[in-house]
C-alpha cells in the first residue's frame, strides 16, 4: 500500500481534491457538515502527500509520471521537479487552510449552497495544483479551465455584484484561454508535439520561424489575461472585490500566481531563454511589469475599500514576478519564484483577515477600522505582518525576493529596473501605512461619531428595519457574533497559520532557496 | 443622463472603428505568418508524422479500439478525458449554485413564460414512440463507440435529450417524474467518480493511473483489458454528462417558474 | 492569380479561421448586448477549433477508424486534433454554461443585459450591500 502510494504521489496530490469534490455532493445528501469535512480531510491529505513528495523529490530529483503507462510523447506526463514540488506544497496548503477558513460562512447556509461551494472550491484546489504538475500543453490547458470555471462560479457566489464582474471575468478569461489554445496549435504546427520536454527539443531549430514568434505572442496575452498583468488586468480588481470572501483568499492569492509560473515554465524550460527570438517578448513582459508596478500601487492609494486596495495591490505584485522573469538569470529567476511563494502568502493572509473582519463586523471600508485592534488584536497582529512582508522588512518573506531582484537587475544591469522596485516598495508602504493609521490612531470612536463603535450602532438600526421585512436570512450578518475568542475558531487558525508561513518563509529562506536551487539553475 | 449616454455611443462608434483598424492590422500580420505554417493535406507535415504515425500504426493493436480517435481519446489521453467530464461536472454544479440564489426580484424578468400551447394532441402521441427509440440509440452510441462513431458523450448527450423531451411533453404542473437538483448532481458525481475508479483500480493492482492492463479483471490478454477499461469510462462519462445535462435543464426549469410566478 | 490560387488551397483555411477568431473577438469587444458577446465568445472558440482540425487534414487520408486494406499512417487521417478538440468543445459548452447562468442572474438583477443600462443601474446604486455573499 505505501509501495502503492510513493510510486503514484504525483497524481493522488493533484486528484485527492477531485475526489473530494465528487463525494462532498453525496455525503452532503445526509449531513451537510459530514460533506464539509469530507473535502477538508481530501485536501489535507493532499497537503501532506504534497509535503511528502517534496521530500522525496529533494532526495531523488525529478519524477516523471506517465499515465497510463504510455511514454512520454504518446500519452500524458506529469513531470515534477523541485520548483514545482515546492508549489504544489504551497498551493495545496494555502487551499486546505483556506477549505477550513470557509466553515463559518456556511454554517446554517442551506445544502445546495453548502455542498457546491466546497465542490467548487476542491476543483479549484485541483485545477491549480494540475496546472502546476502537468508537462503536457494540452492538459494544462484543460486544467486552466477548471481553474477559470471553478473561479467563475466562486466569484459569482460573492453576491449580486460578484455575479456581474464574474461574468466579466469569463469573457476577458476565455478570449485568453483561445490566445493560449491557439498558440499551441502554431507550436503544434510546427513541432507535431503537445509533450513540454520534446517540445523543448524540437523547437529549437524552428525558434526563429515567425509561427512559433506568434506561439509566444499568444501565450503573453494569454497568461498575462489570467494573472492580470497590468494592461490586460480589466477583469482583476472587481472580481477579487467581490469574490466570495471565503474563497478570495485562494483566488487573490494563488489563482493569480499559477499562470504566471507556468509563463515561466513555457519560456525558461520550453523556449530557451538565452537566444535573442525569445528575450524580445521578455523585454515586452518587463515594460508590462514595470508599467504595471506603478499603476497598481498608485491605484491602490486610492481606494477606500479594503479589498480593492489589496486587489489593486495584487496588479502591483504580479509584476514583480514579470519582472523577474523578465531580468532572466539565477538570480532575476529565484526572485521570481519566491515572489510566487511569498506575495501568495501574504495576498491570502491579507484575504483571510479581511474576511475575518467582515465576518465579524460586515464592515470593508478603511476608514471605519478605527481602533480595531482592540477588538481583534490578533487579526491586526496577522495584518500587519503581512503589510510589513509586502512593503519589504528584512526578517519577512517579502524582502528576500526584492533582495533577490534587485540583485538579479544589478547582475543585468538593468538599473531601471531598481529604481521601479524601489518606487513600487515606497508606494507599497504608503498605503499600508494608511492602513495601519485607520487601524491604530483613527480615534474617533468613543464620541460615536464615527468608527467601528458608531458603525455599530448604525447596523443596530437597519437590522430592526430588515427585521421587519420579509426574507429575514438575508440579513443574518454576523454582527450577532458572539463567541469568546474574536473569530471563530476555524477562521483564526488560518489567520493564524497564514502569518507564521510569512514569517518561516522569512526565516527559512536560505533553505528554500537550496531547494529551488537546482531546478533554476538548470535552464540559466 | 442624456447626454452621458449620446457621449458614450460616440466613444463607442470611435471604438468600433479603431477596433475595424486593429482587426485589419492583426488580419494582416497573420497573412505572412500562416504562409509558414505547414500545407493543409500534406502527408509530411510535423504533426501528421511525429506522434500521429504511431497512433495510427500501433494504435489499433495497442488499445484495441478500431476507433483511432476513441483510442486517444479514452487510451492514450485518458486523463484529459477524466478531466473534461470533470468540467462538466463543475460546469453542472455551477450553474446549479448560481441560479439557487433566493430569489429577489428588482426588476420583472418577463421574458420566461410557460408556453402554455406546446405539445398538442400530435406530439404526445409521437413522443411515446420517439422516447424509446432515442434511449435504445444512446445504448448503441454507447456500446459501439470504441467500434466506431460514437461514444460517452454523445449517448449522455442523447439521454439527456430524451428526458428534456419528456418533460417538455408531460405536464409538469402535477407532475409524476420530477427529480431534484441535488440527486443529479449526485449521479453526475457517480459518474465522474465511475470513471475516478476506474483508474484507481489501476493504480491498486500496482499499474499507473488508468493503465488498463492493470485492471484487477481476469482476461486472455491485455487488449480485453483495454476494451474493458475504456467501456468503463466510456459509462462513466455517459452518466456524468446525461445528469449534469439534466440538472441545468432543471436549474434553469426551476428558475422560471420561480420568476413566472409573480 | 496562380500564387493567390495556390495560397488560398494551401493555406487559405488558416487564414479564414484566424479571421473568424479575430472577428469573433471585434464582436465580444464592440457588441453592447451581453448575449451577442456570449455568441461572439462561441464563434471564437469554434474559430480555433477549426484551426486545430486543418491541422490533422491528410490528403488522401479517410476517417480515423480501422479498416480492412488500409493500413499505413498515409490511409488515415491525423487522430490527434480529433481528440483535442472533442475535450475543447466540452469545455466551451461548459463555459457557455455557466455564462448562460450568469446572464440569467444579470437579467433578474438589472431587468436588461445592455451594457449601457447595466452601467447606468450600477452606478445608480447605493453601496449599502456589503454582505450579501450567500
Amino acid at each position: 500500500m505505501s509501495n502503492m502510494i510513493i510510486s503514484n504521489l504525483p497524481v493522488l496530490v493533484v486528484l485527492l481534491p477531485l475526489a473530494g469534490a465528487l463525494f462532498c455532493p453525496v455525503i452532503s445528501y445526509f449531513s451537510r457538515r459530514a460533506g464539509r469535512l469530507t473535502v477538508i480531510a481530501f485536501a489535507g491529505t493532499s497537503f501532506v502527500l504534497s509535503v511528502v513528495q517534496l521530500l522525496r523529490i529533494t532526495d531523488v530529483g525529478k519524477i516523471s509520471y506517465h499515465f497510463g503507462g504510455w511514454e512520454p510523447p504518446f500519452g500524458i506526463e506529469f513531470s515534477l521537479d523541485s520548483l514545482s514540488a515546492v508549489l504544489l506544497v504551497l498551493i495545496s496548503g494555502t487551499g486546505f487552510v483556506s477549505t477550513i477558513y470557509s466553515l463559518p460562512f456556511f454554517r446554517g447556509k442551506s445544502r445546495f449552497r453548502s455542498f457546491g461551494y466546497y465542490s467548487v472550491l476542491s476543483l479549484l484546489i485541483c485545477g491549480l495544483l494540475g496546472m502546476t504538475s502537468t508537462g503536457d500543453v494540452f492538459n494544462l490547458y484543460v486544467f486552466l479551465e477548471i481553474t477559470s470555471l471553478s473561479g467563475y462560479a466562486l466569484i459569482a457566489m460573492g453576491g449580486d455584484k460578484g455575479v456581474l464582474s464574474s461574468f466579466r471575468y469569463l469573457m476577458i478569461g476565455t478570449i485568453g484561454a483561445s490566445f493560449y489554445l491557439l498558440g499551441i496549435a502554431f507550436i503544434y504546427g510546427e513541432t507535431g508535439t503537445l509533450n513540454m520536454y520534446d517540445m523543448s527539443g524540437l523547437v529549437g531549430p524552428v525558434l526563429s520561424s515567425g509561427t512559433t514568434m506568434v506561439a509566444m505572442a499568444f501565450f503573453v496575452v494569454g497568461f498575462g489575461i489570467k494573472m492580470a498583468l497590468f494592461p490586460l488586468h480589466g477583469w482583476q480588481p472587481a472580481a477579487y472585490t467581490n469574490a466570495h470572501p471565503g474563497a478570495a483568499p485562494l483566488i487573490a492569492g494563488v489563482m493569480g500566481k499559477v499562470p504566471a509560473y507556468a509563463m515561466l515554465r513555457f519560456f525558461f524550460y520550453v523556449f530557451n531563454a538565452n537566444t535573442q527570438y525569445v528575450e524580445r517578448f521578455l523585454v515586452v513582459v518587463g515594460i508590462m511589469s514595470a508599467l504595471g508596478m506603478i499603476y497598481g500601487s498608485l491605484k491602490a492609494i486610492r481606494q477606500t475599500d479594503f479589498r480593492s486596495m489589496l486587489a489593486y495591490s495584487s496588479i502591483a505584485q504580479i509584476g514583480y514576478v514579470g519582472l523577474g522573469i523578465a531580468i532572466t538569470g539565477y538570480y532575476g529567476l529565484m526572485g521570481a519564484v519566491i515572489h510566487i511563494i511569498g506575495h501568495s502568502m501574504m495576498k491570502s493572509c491579507l484575504f483571510f483577515c479581511s474576511g475575518a473582519i467582515r465576518y465579524r463586523y460586515g464592515e470593508t471600508a478603511m476608514e471605519r477600522f478605527g481602533q480595531i485592534y482592540r477588538k481583534m488584536p490578533v487579526t491586526c497582529a496577522a495584518i500587519v505582518i503581512a503589510a510589513l512582508s509586502m512593503v519589504g522588512v528584512p526578517p519577512l518573506a517579502g524582502f528576500f525576493s526584492k533582495w533577490y531582484l534587485a540583485l538579479g537587475a544589478a547582475n543585468m544591469g538593468e538599473y531601471i529596473f531598481i529604481f521601479v522596485l524601489v518606487i513600487s516598495s515606497l508606494l507599497n508602504a504608503v498605503y499600508f501605512f494608511r492602513l495601519f493609521e485607520n487601524m491604530f490612531m483613527n480615534k474617533n470612536v468613543a464620541d460615536g461619531s464615527k468608527g467601528i463603535g458608531a458603525y455599530l450602532a448604525v447596523k443596530a438600526e437597519k437590522k430592526a428595519e430588515r427585521d421587519s421585512v420579509p426574507f429575514k436570512e438575508m440579513a443574518a450578518t454576523k454582527e450577532g457574533y458572539k463567541g469568546r475568542l474574536e473569530i471563530p475558531p476555524a477562521m483564526l487558525f488560518a489567520v493564524i497559520v497564514s502569518a507564521l508561513g510569512i514569517i518561516l518563509a522569512g526565516l527559512f529562506n536560505a533553505q528554500l532557496v537550496e531547494i529551488l536551487g537546482p531546478a533554476i539553475r538548470e535552464v540559466v | 443622463m442624456n447626454g452621458g449616454r449620446s457621449k458614450r455611443l460616440r466613444e463607442k462608434s470611435v471604438f468600433k472603428i479603431v477596433g475595424i483598424v486593429l482587426l485589419m492590422v492583426l488580419v494582416g500580420l497573420m497573412f505572412t505568418i500562416v504562409d509558414r505554417l505547414p500545407v493543409i493535406g500534406n502527408p509530411d507535415s510535423a504533426p501528421n508524422r511525429h506522434v500521429s504515425d504511431y497512433y495510427i500504426e500501433e494504435g489499433p493493436e495497442l488499445t484495441h479500439s478500431p476507433n483511432l480517435v476513441t483510442g486517444v481519446l479514452a487510451d492514450f489521453r485518458g486523463f484529459d478525458t477524466l478531466l473534461e467530464t470533470t468540467v462538466m461536472f463543475l460546469a453542472g454544479v455551477s450553474v446549479a449554485m448560481i441560479l439557487s440564489n433566493r430569489l429577489k426580484r428588482h426588476w420583472d424578468a418577463g421574458i420566461f413564460r410557460k408556453d402554455e400551447n406546446f405539445g398538442g394532441y400530435e406530439v404526445k402521441v409521437i413522443m411515446p414512440i420517439l422516447i424509446p427509440v432515442i434511449i435504445v440509440y444512446a445504448f448503441y452510441v454507447l456500446m459501439h463507440g470504441e467500434v466506431s462513431l460514437g461514444g460517452g458523450f454523445q449517448a449522455g448527450a442523447l439521454l439527456a435529450m430524451a428526458f428534456m423531451l419528456y418533460i417538455m411533453f408531460a405536464d409538469l404542473g402535477k407532475n409524476k417524474f420530477r427529480i431534484t437538483q441535488h440527486f443529479t448532481v449526485c449521479v453526475a458525481a457517480c459518474g465522474v467518480f465511475i470513471y475516478f475508479l476506474t483508474g484507481f483500480l489501476c493504480m491498486i493492482n500496482g499499474g499507473r493511473f488508468l493503465e488498463y492492463e492493470a485492471l484487477p479483471f481476469s482476461a486472455e490478454h491485455g487488449a480485453e483489458l483495454h476494451a474493458t477499461g475504456i467501456l468503463m469510462i466510456e459509462t462513466g462519462v455517459t452518466i456524468g454528462v446525461m445528469a449534469t445535462i439534466i440538472t441545468i435543464l432543471e436549474a434553469v426549469v426551476e428558475r422560471n417558474s420561480l420568476n413566472g410566478r409573480s | 492569380m496562380d500564387a493567390v490560387n495556390i495560397f488560398l488551397a494551401e493555406k487559405g483555411i488558416y487564414m479564414l479561421t484566424v479571421i473568424l477568431f479575430f472577428l469573433g473577438m471585434f464582436g465580444m469587444a464592440v457588441c453592447g448586448n451581453y448575449m451577442k458577446k456570449l455568441i461572439c465568445m462561441n464563434i471564437m472558440q469554434v474559430a480555433v477549433i477549426f484551426f486545430f482540425l486543418c491541422l490533422g487534414e491528410k490528403d488522401g487520408g479517410t476517417i480515423p477508424v480501422a479498416m480492412e486494406g488500409a493500413a499505413g499512417a498515409d490511409d488515415y487521417v491525423n487522430p490527434l486534433p480529433h481528440a483535442l478538440m472533442l475535450t475543447a468543445i466540452v469545455v466551451s459548452l461548459g463555459t457557455s454554461g455557466v455564462g448562460l447562468a450568469l446572464l440569467m442572474r444579470i437579467k433578474e438583477k438589472f431587468g436588461s443585459i445592455e451594457e449601457e443600462d447595466i452601467i447606468e443601474k450600477e452606478k445608480g446604486e447605493e453601496a449599502d450591500e456589503q454582505h450579501d455573499y450567500q
